[in-house]
């Protein structure tokens, strides 16, 4: 009897396994290809490479102008991260700490605004801050709008798990003479860490990945981001399909390695991200 | 004693100036930053968004006229925003069935007892750590290319011109990639929700001769009743905003037949310039997934009760 549920089990792994491998097929065939001529990849592409020639990976890589895309998207991705964690966390706690009016008010309309797709604020955006405050081309313009987009939901998590800090430990710092700042940053920020992690892998991933709001703002090569360097090359590019496969692969590395290191946050960041509630 | 209870009043007025200024400044220094960010970028462009749909702003000339509601008169009678959609509304139901169905049945699998819960889990969730565009052009060359060249080798018709100059197959295709994407992300809501079955329930009806079928028809779909309403508002408000596949896989492509709401909007703002008519749609688009978010909290509401 334990013999055979063993034996069933192996079966229903393996079964699952090669559903795993059939999903995988595209990722699959676009390594492969990136390994070999167009004239190849057009004639079989689900054949193996003969041998792993990186040509393909040097045009794309001079084409798409990769090292400085890949550090114009970290610099909007840390910078928008780092800021909305620091002031989305305070506003958070404040928010659970202080139930005046106008926080009750503004937390409100906070969740409110969490509704409303981007297409809603895509032309508003666009005359605002490239036309009226000329500030296109800038990754700090990009990162900024990024930090606003991603506010309402990050201050509801943060006010949230704050709910769920118990008030004595804010007093007990409070008796020993400390304002409500230093209680926040020396007390209650490090507590905040799990909800912390989740927030900042979603608003990373989302802005690290994101293509049409940056594509409202950055238009030159030199400030182009990952997604909109690959975009540009695909788009430009036409009939030489192995280096543009290889583009591909480059725009999916950075964020691949990040999620093998740390998958099991991430996946909890994205999930608890979006089923707020 | 006038004097004293005078100089009482005054000070107790002085405190209490002294503590509204008080609470000012820690509204300013804690709330300050994120109300002034989220006002200038979210509800200004919001407010000023809502007036735009009402000028004829095509973003060059100067002149801008108000001409009342006649955007919003146009995007109701404008038989290809129309078109638009219902080709969303089949997109999405299509994708949010097949999605669901997958996700869930992966979870099920997953969660038999089988080892390496955690290399499926990572597995299946990959493609939502990759950005959209890119998903969409691995799929441009998948249906274009490899799957033409498979089926002209193979002999077989149905795959061997691309599906994503077929006006039907392409979108059917733009379903497919959005249904492999969102499965595994389905899947992980939906392991969560079957993880928190009790064991026990599920021992007492397999002691009691239920088929395997039969436990998960009544004993787990109704305990993850909540996982369920999550995933399908989840998924039905993605895909009616999806724009990032829709881009890169067909771009609205062949002859405009996969153009959804999102990829329109776009078009009718910054390919025709027509900002008016653009924003009225969007506020369009905003008002179909405020409905369906009230439609969630009422479900989830009664699934409370």
């Amino acid at each position: 009897m334990v013999e055979r549920s063993k034996k069933k089990q192996t079966t229903a792994f393996l079964l699952i396994l090669i559903v795993l491998l059939l999903f995988m097929v595209p990722f699959f065939v676009l390594v492969i290809n990136t390994f070999k001529t167009t004239a190849e990849f057009t004639k079989s592409p689900f054949s193996l490479p003969r041998s792993f020639r990186f040509d393909n990976y040097i045009t794309a890589i001079s084409k798409m102008n990769f090292f400085v895309a890949l550090k114009n998207t970290a610099i909007i991705t840390i910078s928008a991260t780092l800021f909305n964690t620091v002031i989305s966390s305070m506003t958070g706690y404040f928010f659970a700490r202080k139930k005046w009016k106008i926080n009750k008010l503004i937390f409100m309309l906070l969740l409110a605004s969490m509704v409303a797709p981007f297409q809603v604020y895509m032309i508003p955006l666009v005359k605002i801050y490239g036309g009226m405050l000329n500030l296109s081309n800038q990754l700090i313009t990009v990162a900024y709008v990024a930090v606003g987009l991603n506010i309402p939901f990050s201050v509801f998590l943060y006010n949230g798990f704050a709910e769920g800090i118990p008030e004595e430990l804010d007093e007990a710092a409070r008796i020993d003479g400390c304002g409500m700042l230093r209680t926040f940053f020396r007390i209650v920020f490090p507590l905040l860490k799990p909800i912390m992690i989740t927030v900042m892998v979603f608003v990373a991933l989302g802005v690290w990945n994101d293509y049409l709001m940056t594509s409202l703002f950055l238009t030159t090569t030199k400030t182009k981001t990952l997604a909109l360097a690959a975009f540009t090359f695909l788009t430009n590019h036409t009939a030489d399909y192995s280096p543009m496969m290889a583009g591909l692969v480059l725009g999916i590395l950075p964020v691949l390695i990040f999620y093998l290191l740390g998958q099991k946050y991430i996946i909890e960041g994205v999930i608890s991200g979006s089923v707020k509630g | 004693m006038k004097y004293f209870s005078n100089n009482k009043e005054a000070s107790v007025k002085h405190n209490r100036i002294k503590k509204n200024l008080n609470s000012i400044l820690l509204f300013l220094l804690f709330a300050g930053p994120v109300v002034f960010i989220w006002f200038s970028v979210v509800i200004i462009p919001f407010l000023y968004g809502i007036g735009i749909t009402f000028t004829d702003w095509n973003g060059l000339s100067i002149n801008v006229n108000f001409i009342g509601v006649s955007n919003y008169i146009e995007v109701f009678t404008d038989s290809v925003f129309f078109g638009a959609f219902l080709k969303t509304v089949l997109y999405v139901i299509f994708s949010v069935i097949i999605s669901n169905l997958t996700g869930f049945l992966l979870a099920l699998a997953v969660t038999s007892g089988i080892k390496g819960q955690g290399l499926f889990r990572t597995g299946f969730f990959t493609p939502n750590i990759i950005g959209g565009i890119i998903l969409g052009y691995i799929w441009n060359f998948i249906f274009s290319y490899a799957l033409t060249g498979l089926g002209k080798s193979l002999g077989i018709d149905f795959i061997s011109t691309s599906w994503l100059t077929d006006p039907h197959k392409a979108l059917a295709a733009l379903i497919i990639v959005t249904a492999w994407q969102m499965s595994g992300y389905l899947m992980v809501i939906y392991i969560a929700g079957l993880s928190s079955v009790p064991k026990e329930l599920l021992e007492a009806a397999s002691i009691d001769g239920a088929s395997r079928w039969a436990v998960v028809k009544k004993v787990k779909i109704p305990l993850i009743r909540n996982s369920i309403t999550i995933c399908v508002f989840l998924s039905i408000i993605r895909t009616f905003m999806s724009f990032d596949v829709n881009l890169s896989l067909t771009a609205g492509g062949p002859y405009k037949s996969t153009e959804l709401i999102a990829y329109k909007i776009y078009q009718t703002a910054f390919t025709k310039m027509d900002f008016g008519v653009g924003q009225a749609q969007a506020i369009v688009l905003f008002g179909i997934v405020t409905v369906i978010s009230l439609a969630q909290v009422y479900f989830t509401r009664k699934g409370r009760e």
